[in-house]
Formats: C-alpha cells, structure tokens, sequence
C-alpha cells in the first residue's frame, strides 16, 4: 500500500521538481502545465519503471541466475501485474488534474501554494492534489451591494438599515439615501491573494467613500441637481480606495436609489413643494387675470375708438348735409331776398302757430295796466 | 528476493514520512514562522514548498493578505465640543511575524490592541479639528493625519497600516433631533417665503394688468376725443364756410329752423302780442 502511494506521488514529484527548477528561473510566466505534461508524464513513466525494475527486476537479477528455468514466468507475471496496478493508479491520478473552467471563470492555479497561472476558460489540466490547487471564481458576474434597503431577493439579517442610510451633509443636515453599488473582480489573482474577506471590505469601503461624499455635498444638492456628481464623484473615491488596496476589484456602478430627507422633517419638505405648486397656482391665477382683462380693455379702447370715428364723420356729414340745404336755399334767396325772407318767415310761423294754443293781447290793453286774469292751462277758452 | 523488496518498501515508507514531515506548503495568502522549541527561528514569506526539521520546529502560520479591524460607534468630541458619533476601519499588513508573534500573538491577540490605538487616535485628531471641517474636503486629510498616527503607534507590532478610513459620522440623537428641528424650521421658512413670492408675483401681474387697462382706456377715450373733436371742428369749419356766404340771412334762417323744430308739442299756450311781424296784416284794416 505504501508503497503503490510512494510511487504514485514519487513519480510526479521528481521530474516536476527538476522542471520546477528550470521553469521557474527560465520561462515561467509562459509556462503552461499543459506545455509540460507530456514531459511530465513521460518522465513519471521513466521514474516508475525504474523502481519497478529495482524492486523486481534487480531482484530476478539477484537470484534469478540460479532459478531462471523454474521461476522466472512466475515472477514475470508478478511483476507486471504490480507493474500495471501501479501504473493505472497513477494514471487516475494524473486525470484527476483535469478541471473545466466555465465561460463566465477564470481561475488561479496553484502548486505548492504558490500563485503559478491564471487559466482561462475552457478544459485545463494541473497537477492534482496534494500539489496543485485551483480556485475558480466567476469574474463575468457583476455583484450588487445594497446599502439602506434590501431589495426583496435578498437576506440580510442583521443591518442597521436607518444606521446604515441617514448621512450627514455638507451643511449639517442629515439627507437619508439609499443606494446601490455593482462590482466586479477585473483582476482575479489580486482579488483571491491580497486582501482578505474582499466583500466586506467592498462594502465598508462603499459606504465609506459615499459618506465622504455626502459629507461635502449641501443638502440641497443631494437631494436634486448634485445626484449625477455625487455618484460620479463616490465611484472615482471607491475606485481609488479598492485600488489602494490592489483587491482586484472594478466599480461598474454606484447609484443613488432614493435621496430624501429623513422621514422626521419629510413633512416640511413636502410642504415647500406644495408652496412651490400654489405659488405657480397663484402666479398662474393672475396671469389669467391679466389675459382676461387687458384683451377685454383693448376690445373696449377699439370701440371706443370707431364709435369716435363714426361720430366725426356723422357730424361732418351732417354738417355737410346743412349747409348744403343751406347753401341750395340761400341760391334762391339770392334772386330774391325779400319775397324769399317773407315767404319762409310767414311759413315758418305758420307751421308753428298752426299747432299750438294762442292768446294774442293786444299792445294797448297792456298799456291800460290791466293784467288780464288768464286761465293759461284751460283749454275750452279760446280767446280771439 | 522478498527480504530486498520488504527492504525498499521500509525505505521507501520512510523517504515517504520523512518528506512530509519536512516539508510544507506555504500558501500564496500566508506567511510563516518557524519555532524551535518555541524559539522563534525562520520567517517564511515566500509561498511555495520549504522545509524544517521535524519535531523540533513548529510553524505558525499568519495571514498574508490585507486585513480588516473594524471599531464600533464611538461618541467622540470636536474642537469645537460638539459631539460626534463616528465609527471606522482600518486595513492592515503583518509585515513582520516575528515582532507581531512576540508583542500580540494572533489575530486575536492585534484586535484589542489596535481597536485600542484607533480609538485613542481618532479621539486625539478629531479633537484637533471642528466638526465642519470633518465634513468638508478637509475629510480625507484628516483620515491621512489618522492613518500616520496609527502606523507609528502600531509599528511595534510588526504590523503595517495600509489605510484608516471613517466610515459613519453622525450627530448624537439628541443632537440629530435639534438638526431635525431645524431643518423645519428652514423648510416653514422657506415655504413660506416661496408662497409669499407667489403672492408678490401675482399682484405684480395683476397690478401691471390693471395699470394697462386704465391706460389703454385712457388712451382710447383720448383719441376718441380727438377724432370727435376732429369732427366737430371739421363740421364747424363747414357750417362757417357755409353760413359765412351770408350771416345775416343765414341767422334769420337757422332761426326758423329752430322755432320750428322747438314748438312742435301741441297744448303750448303761446301768449302773443299782434304788434309781431307776422300779425302786420292782422289789426290794421
């Protein structure tokens, strides 16, 4: 049993510590453990021969000289019996160094502990425990942190989520955020070997560097116009803070969810944007008013205007209209002044005395200083 | 043949032994130390496989990679005593085994110590500054003046601090009630100053409104007085024109006209003395 190990494991070793030595100072960063396999194995082939004939051959040779006719088939059947038993076990072994790497992996092999390759995806080979070791890890996927909610698909159990969303601004106020930051693993040797428990560490850095962000930005900014810069401004401080750790990881996004004021003065902030709807309201009342009242006072000025006009021209028309009458009149009187002048005075009179109720006094009884007693409004009297 | 294959099996079996207990792997993620009766004797930094001898030396295995140490809220005072409540973390390297073996031990061994030497820097260097100025650009030089602290008390520990950073800074609760207070306060003052905007602009429209009605009126009835006017002097014009061919039987004849549009109502008494132009015929035959 031992032994079937020890040669197992022997084979392997020897040759990969030979080429080991040479690889390492020559041509490691290119060397692939597929480049060195058929060498390997057939060095490990060589190696387990070489014991195999020591321990039986040398031995045939040994004793062999004396019982050569008689034993010699059966040690020979022996021999390579063991041979073969050894040789699958070995080679079962080697298959087990076949490993696949998914379309979205990337792994890191490992010898001895030491960092050897990154392998990409596809159908790999390394030497298999106890030498090799593969950590594979997904680096096409792109994480999500959450910090202030939970989104339903998700357990975490113990966060503070008020603790972990109400922020300090700039200007002493405290704004309540949540948000949400993606990453992923851009370099996967960096990622598995130089920082310990990297998620955690994403996670306090993130909210970290967002808190410093907040921490210089106004509220007023935070809450509308600022977001694009604060979540800008949180990427490029994360970044640099994962950089400096050389943790291997790529910030794809950070993302304000929800900016608010805290739930304590939220009422208030409603209350200026309802001021802003009433004082549009307001504004938009009087506007109307002035659209209502200055085409009314324009329509009124017209009017006023063409009734003006109407009137000029009917009282020039209308003088016009007179002294025409006038002027045809005063033709005839011209040829004859007096008769003409009677003739319209007397019709004149006659027209006016024809209608109306007359008291004709005569000059002398007037004089006589007799006021005659006149019953003006009667009209059966009828004095002549 | 059998006692020389026993033979190689017992040595084999023993090469076998011997090659795993003095020889061990050291990961790309740790870094060890080699103890010979407990003595410290070796660092190993490079991963890969090594050796040592078997049953004297023992290893001690420590993390390579960044670590973590994380301290709770702590309520600390800015210069300008107001209180803050921060929390922070701080990521560091054990750079030297040895030293961290013999001050701290482990892992274990570092948190209470270093939680010890971040909680006294913080509480130094925050109160070297105001609260305004932690929340200002002025942050991230006062995380560097931090880190430097800490790296310098911490050296003796062979640890190395690759960064301190504040992760939460807030204001006590009864402090975070008063802010609340106040941005209230801000926001009534605000609303109301927006709604009495609201109403300034709209008595501005509607003062300008009125004001253009008046005058566009004003200026409507002025020009209507002045086309009347217009009219009326070009009527007059006319009628002088007209009248002025001959004044004295042009009176005589707007008189006439007149009476007779005056005394047109029947019933009027008319009281009339014959000695009138148009009784001449009336008394005299």
């Amino acid at each position: 049993m031992f032994k079937k190990i020890f040669a197992n494991q022997g084979g392997p070793w020897g040759p990969w510590d030979n080429n080991g030595d040479n690889s390492k100072k020559t041509n490691k960063p290119n060397n692939k453990p597929e480049a060195d396999l058929d060498e390997i194995l057939k060095k490990g082939e060589d190696f387990v021969k070489k014991i195999l004939n020591e321990a039986f051959g040398g031995g045939q040779n040994g004793n062999g000289k004396k019982d050569k006719t008689t034993k010699m088939p059966n040690n020979k059947n022996k021999k390579s019996l063991f041979g073969i038993i050894i040789l699958s076990f070995a080679l079962l072994w080697l298959v087990t160094g076949f490993y696949k790497v998914e379309p979205d992996e990337e792994a890191v092999v490992l010898y001895f502990g030491e960092f050897y390759s990154i392998s990409t995806p596809g159908l790999n080979y390394h030497i298999p425990y106890p030498i090799g070791k593969v950590i594979k890890l997904s680096v096409a996927n792109v994480n999500t942190e959450e910090f202030g909610f939970i989104s339903s698909n998700r357990k975490y159990s113990n966060r503070n989520l008020e603790a972990e969303s109400l922020m300090l601004t700039g200007d002493e106020n405290i704004v309540d955020i949540e948000f949400q930051i993606q990453w992923q693993i851009s370099n996967i040797k960096n990622f598995i070997f130089n920082v310990s428990n990297p998620v955690d560490t994403i996670r306090k850095s993130s909210e970290s560097a967002m808190r410093e962000i907040i921490a210089r930005t106004p509220i007023a900014d935070a809450l509308a116009p600022g977001k694009k810069r604060i979540e800008d401004q949180a990427k490029e401080l994360l970044q640099d803070i994962l950089d400096s750790y050389d943790s291997g990881v790529q910030i794809a996004l950070v993302q304000l969810r929800r900016v608010d004021p805290p739930s304590q003065v939220i009422d208030s902030y409603r209350d200026v944007q309802t001021a802003r709807a009433n004082n549009r309201e307001v504004i938009n009342q009087a506007e109307s008013y002035a659209n209502d009242i200055i085409p009314r006072a324009k329509g009124k000025a017209f009017k006023m205007t063409q009734e003006a006009e109407a009137y000029r021209q009917e009282v020039i028309a209308k003088a016009e209209g007179e002294i025409g009458r006038f002027l045809e009149v005063y033709k005839q009187y011209a040829r004859a002044k007096r008769v003409t002048r009677s003739r319209i005075y007397i019709e004149t009179m006659e027209k006016i005395y024809g209608k109306i109720d007359k008291i004709i006094i005569d000059s002398g009884t007037s004089k006589s200083g007799l006021v005659p007693y006149l019953p003006i409004n009667n009209k059966s009297l009828n004095i002549k | 043949m059998n006692s020389k294959t026993k033979k190689i099996l017992i040595i084999s079996a023993i090469a076998f032994i011997t090659f795993f207990s003095t020889t061990f792997k050291v990961d790309q993620r740790e870094q060890v130390l080699v103890l010979q009766f407990g003595e410290p004797v070796r660092v190993i930094t490079d991963p890969g496989l090594s050796f040592k001898i078997p049953f004297i030396q023992n290893l001690i295995f420590f993390d390579n990679r960044i670590l973590d140490l994380s301290i709770t809220d702590q309520e600390l005072i800015a210069n300008d005593q107001k209180r803050i409540i921060i929390n922070a973390f701080t990521k560091y390297k054990i750079t030297d085994p040895l030293k961290f073996f013999t001050t701290v031990r482990s892992v274990v061994g570092i948190s209470s110590k270093l939680s010890a030497v971040l909680d006294s820097s913080l509480r130094k260097i925050i109160g070297e500054f105001k609260l305004n100025q932690l929340l200002t650009d002025n942050r991230g030089d006062i995380m560097t003046r931090i880190k430097d602290v800490v790296n310098e008390e911490a050296k003796i520990y062979g640890i190395d601090i690759v960064d301190v950073r504040i992760m939460r800074s807030d204001l006590p609760k009864e402090n975070s009630n008063s802010i609340f207070a106040r941005m209230r306060a801000e926001r009534e003052k605000e609303a109301r100053e927006i709604r009495a905007e609201g109403a300034e602009e709209s008595d501005k429209i509607r003062a300008q409104a009125d004001k253009e009605r008046t005058i566009i009126l004003a200026e409507a009835e002025k020009k209507a007085n002045l086309t009347k006017g217009l009219g009326e002097s070009t009527a007059n014009r006319i009628y002088a024109n007209g009248y002025n061919r001959d004044a004295d039987f042009a009176e005589f004849y707007r008189s006439m006209k007149a009476y007779e549009k005056s005394f047109t109502k029947e019933n009027t008494n008319f009281i009339i003395s014959p000695d009138s132009q148009f009784f001449k015929h009336f008394g005299n035959k």
